[in-house]
């Protein structure tokens, strides 16, 4: 049985909880999502299975109390219960005065998301990627593992103020890493769409293979500071932390980096190099989105940063109307804007410097300069007078994305990209180019391959 | 926001109350049992040469506060059930939330027939290390279940928090949450097993902020509460609201400590530190799958080989490593595992040596072991059992060393408490970890608090350095709430106990720019 429901089936449901509600006000949530996928490794497929699930959430609210219930089951008698359940807590608990009244009817401007390529893909289909990768690397030596997943999924919001939202998406995703059988090189590739028809899991698994044989027999380098090209999966990870830091409250209240010191946040400052322009927008035709956040919220293109100026910070609806801005929703994507060079023109233009395939294990360090401290994996090398000459092991770095993106020089189109721990995947949709960017800095080695 | 728990997320924006599936739960095995054997016999009738069935219900209860004023509190409750069929040496898996006769009929004959499309690229046929059947229940020990706890006293004893902090001139902003867990799990397989086990967790911790906005400069200091296996009589018995006054203290102290001095200098860890050190350095790495490739796409293999089971130094003498699936209060602490395997303890490292790995029945026979550790474990009806971490703790000292012992005997070094910043690369060689608070340790003193601290190190590297062990008076249990592995990602909750450790030339880090 699909949990895929469709949007009359939903709004049944939500028409179904409103009307029986006591509640001042109520909010209701339904989930769903039908997921399958194959995992493998050592050549051979391990693990695959399928996962289906819906749920619903109610929030009943008295005043500025509120008591919000789960459930799944959803006859008349489980749905007076839930909601009598979440009467009962709301009128025990103590009042938020930031509790924000729930949204009432709401303009939206939906994307299609969902595509039927993907809700159509088989256990066959999965199994055959899967074939495809394994095959070619047994043909080339190397060993594989990876994973591929299709899902789709359905979201609808409600409430006693009239909100109604429905929406849903498909996902399709494909990473695998290859290794060189004396374990001395990796390779690695990921990508994540909504459409199954821009997926090339061939290509994709040449691209890990290789990278894995020209990453074999690594030798050391010295930590320091380098010029690095950052394949656009490390130049996510990047972004996406800088995103993660961007909470308008935090600024405000002097914990973060973009506080400005004595007071405020730093919106209205070049904070990045002037060639960097990021922003989200759920029509970008890579990486669509659904057109509501779990409030309901409106997801409408949203500037963050243009020509290194800091446009816009991420405000909760309460923040915002504390601060007399706007709620900021979602985001459910990404885009950092590239420029036109080639892969081959950022070697190229690199005197001295390392290739980077992919970060690992990005973890914040430092708040107060968001320095973030990481590993590179799965294909490091080293350029030199505009050729990569040889592969190199692996390294700790610890470096801001606030002073990697102003250091950038150079930068090819931007990409759906994926990092190297899944963000950029079935969540949060990034897009980035690669990059070049100088003065990075590498504090030790690691002899991990 | 990530777009799956977008997905899956409840829209929590009040208190909360989860609603009892009214069919199973309460009211005894009797109708789990027949729902398991229909699972199990449609299995078999499909095919199948082996078949389980978790029919579980998770419960979730999280509060969170800030600044004088509850913000969030969030019940969940999760329900379903999953099957686990092995077809012609295949694994094959489906699951559902709509637990129901025809749907678990269903979902089995879907299990089998994703096993079956998957048969042709298996080159490995599953073997299941052997296990006898078992008829049995296990609850994790509690005094007080957390969820039978009224909201009211949770709210005022965080809210407490927030005043004791505050009371310190300098603390600027304080957040306070407690989390609790409770996992209902039911097991049967073709081999006769039926399981049924109650795990609960709780965590309460807090922050505490000190903003300067003259210097734009500011600290936090996390609480150094660890997770635990237990329920709300560790809330009660751990002294939050002392610990709150000294976080805040600690957190406006920072703006004036010193920087910490970069180089080469014997370290000094708390167990609220060394908790993560071990967690990630030797948690990991001793991990079988990750050993043998089945992780290489994302968490990492390991720099511990196969080939170095029994004869690799992995630390000094002094070094005793081991994992314990009964420990008591540990958070993977549990009767039986997700493959119906009793739990049992052994040590992972032995005087230094390298000496076993962490189990599953279908690894097992990989090494050429006949049974299974117990490590089986799947965070969801909905995920597909895999090697997970059990509690793997360092033994203490042979003699009872105290803190004062352990400061006193060390000329130039550095003491730091509580987790922060970590990091660690994919074969568990290089690490780089940070902490709450940092101290600086001059001629067995600790003369001053130092600031902005990292430490770097290699795995075997780290530990071969290790040459001071507390003794079990400073032994105490940390742990991870939230770790993540596999593809879809997996959340496991595990417990590290170890003494205050001390570990010499490390190299020291000053992180401030």
């Amino acid at each position: 049985m699909s949990m895929i429901w469709t949007r009359e089936q939903a709004k049944a449901l939500t028409d179904r909880v409103l009307s029986l509600s006591k509640a001042e006000q109520t909010f209701v949530a339904v989930s769903g999502s039908d997921r399958a996928n194959v995992r493998f490794a050592r050549n051979t497929a391990t693990t695959a299975g399928a996962t289906s699930g819906v749920s619903l959430a109610i929030t009943s609210r008295f005043g500025k109390r509120s008591g919000t219930v789960t459930t799944a089951q959803f006859d008349d008698a489980s749905l007076q219960r839930a909601l009598r359940a979440a009467e009962e807590i709301a009128k025990v608990s103590p009042e938020n005065p930031e509790a924000m009244p729930f949204l009432g009817a709401q303009t939206y401007s939906p994307v299609n998301a969902y595509f039927d390529d993907v809700a159509a893909a088989t256990p066959e289909w999965r199994a055959s990627t899967v074939e495809t990768a394994i095959a070619r690397s047994k043909q080339k030596g190397v060993v594989s593992a990876g994973f591929v997943e299709t899902q789709m999924a359905m979201q609808a919001v409600a409430s006693s103020q009239g909100l109604f939202a429905y929406d849903r998406f498909t996902a399709a995703d494909y990473n695998l890493t290859s290794r060189t059988t004396d374990g001395s090189g990796s390779g690695w590739a990921s990508k994540s769409f909504n459409q199954l028809r821009l997926l090339d899991p061939a290509a994709l698994a040449e691209a890990a293979i290789g990278k894995a044989a020209m990453a074999a027999n690594p030798t050391g380098i010295e930590p320091g500071t380098y010029t690095v090209v950052l394949e656009p999966a490390a130049v996510a990870d990047l972004l996406a932390f800088m995103l993660f830091s961007a909470d308008a409250r935090q600024a405000d209240e002097g914990r973060s980096v973009f506080s400005k010191k004595g007071g405020g946040n730093r919106v209205g400052e070049q904070i990045l190099g002037d060639s960097i322009r990021i922003y989200s927008d759920p029509s970008h035709p890579l990486a669509p989105s659904l057109c509501f956040d779990n409030e309901g919220l409106p997801i409408a293109r949203q500037s963050w940063v243009e020509k290194g100026v800091l446009q816009d910070l991420s405000y909760s609806r309460f923040w915002a109307q504390k601060m007399g801005k706007k709620p900021t929703a979602g985001p459910a994507n990404v885009i950092m804007d590239g420029g036109s060079s080639t892969m081959a023109d950022l070697i190229a233009g690199t005197d001295r410097g390392l290739l980077v395939t992919r970060f690992w294990y990005v973890r914040p360090l430092d708040p107060q300069s968001l320095l973030l401290t990481g590993l590179t994996r799965d294909g490091l090398f080293l350029i030199e007078k505009g050729e990569v000459t040889r592969p190199v092991r692996n390294m700790r770095w610890n470096e801001s994305p606030i002073v990697a993106l102003n250091n950038v020089e150079a930068m090819t189109p931007a990409e759906r990209a994926v990092s190297g721990e899944g963000i950029g995947g079935a969540g949060l949709a990034l897009v980035c180019p690669a990059a070049r960017i100088k003065e990075f800095r590498f504090t030790s080695a690691s002899d991990a391959v | 926001m990530d777009r799956r728990r977008f997905v899956q997320s409840v829209m929590a924006v009040g208190a909360a109350s989860a609603v009892r599936p009214p069919l199973l739960w309460g009211q005894g095995a009797d109708a789990l049992r027949d729902l398991a054997d229909a699972a199990l016999a449609t299995a078999r009738k499909a095919g199948a040469t082996y078949a389980d069935i978790r029919i579980n219900r998770y419960r979730n209860q999280f509060l969170f506060t800030r600044d004088r004023r509850v913000d969030n509190i969030v019940d969940t409750e999760d329900y379903g059930f999953g099957v686990r069929v092995i077809v012609d040496g295949t694994w094959g898996f489906a699951s559902s939330s709509l637990v129901s006769k025809e749907e678990i009929a269903r979902i089995a004959s879907q299990a089998v027939a994703i096993a079956r499309a998957n048969r042709a690229i298996n080159a490995e046929q599953v073997r299941l290390a052997p296990v006898p059947a078992y008829d049995a229940t296990w609850n994790t020990p509690v005094k007080r279940n957390p969820f039978d706890v009224p909201l009211q006293a949770k709210l005022d004893l965080l809210l407490q928090v927030h005043e004791e902090a505050l009371k310190v001139p300098g603390a600027s902003f304080v957040s306070a949450s407690m989390q609790f867990v409770n996992e209902q799990k039911y097991f049967a397989s073709t081999e006769g097993s039926h399981i049924e086990q109650s795990l609960i967790r709780t965590y309460p911790s807090f922050n505490v902020t000190s903003v300067d906005k003259t210097t734009g400069r500011f600290y936090s200091r996390r609480a150094l509460t660890s997770p635990m296996g237990m329920g709300y009589e560790y809330v009660e018995s751990y002294p939050l609201l002392q610990e709150a006054r000294v976080a805040a203290e600690e957190a406006v102290a920072t703006h004036k400590a010193k920087p910490a001095p970069a180089g080469s200098k014997a370290l000094i860890l708390h167990p609220s530190n060394l908790w993560l050190t071990i967690h990630e350095s030797v948690g990991h790495s001793t991990e079988l799958d990750r050993a043998l490739g089945y992780e290489a796409n994302l968490a990492g293999t390991s720099f511990l080989t196969t080939d170095k089971l029994g004869t690799f130094t992995f630390g000094s003498p002094i070094v005793n490593l081991v994992a314990d699936k009964t420990q008591e209060h540990g958070m993977a602490t549990c009767g039986y595992d997700d493959d119906g395997v009793k739990t049992t303890r052994w040590h992972l490292v032995k005087d230094g040596t390298f000496v076993d790995y962490q189990t599953t029945r279908d690894q097992a026979a990989l090494i050429g072991q006949s049974a299974s550790h117990g490590c089986s474990y799947a965070d969801s009806w909905g995920s597909v059992p895999f090697q997970r971490m059990p509690n793997v703790s360092l033994e203490p000292g042979t003699r009872d060393l105290s803190e004062a012992d352990i400061i006193g005997a060390t000329e130039d070094g550095v003491y730091v408490k509580g987790d922060g910043s970590y990091s660690i690369d994919h074969q568990r060689y290089n690490f780089q970890f940070s902490g709450q608070t940092f101290w600086e340790v001059k001629k067995g003193k600790i003369t001053t608090q130092l600031r902005d601290l990292a430490y770097q190190s290699n795995t075997p590297e780290f530990w071969k350095a290790c040459d001071l062990l507390g003794g079990r008076s400073t032994y105490q249990l940390g742990g991870a709430f939230t770790d993540g592995k596999g593809q879809p990602m997996q959340i496991n909750s595990v417990s590290h106990g170890c003494p205050i450790a001390r570990f010499a030339g490390v190299t020291i880090l000053n992180t401030g720019r």
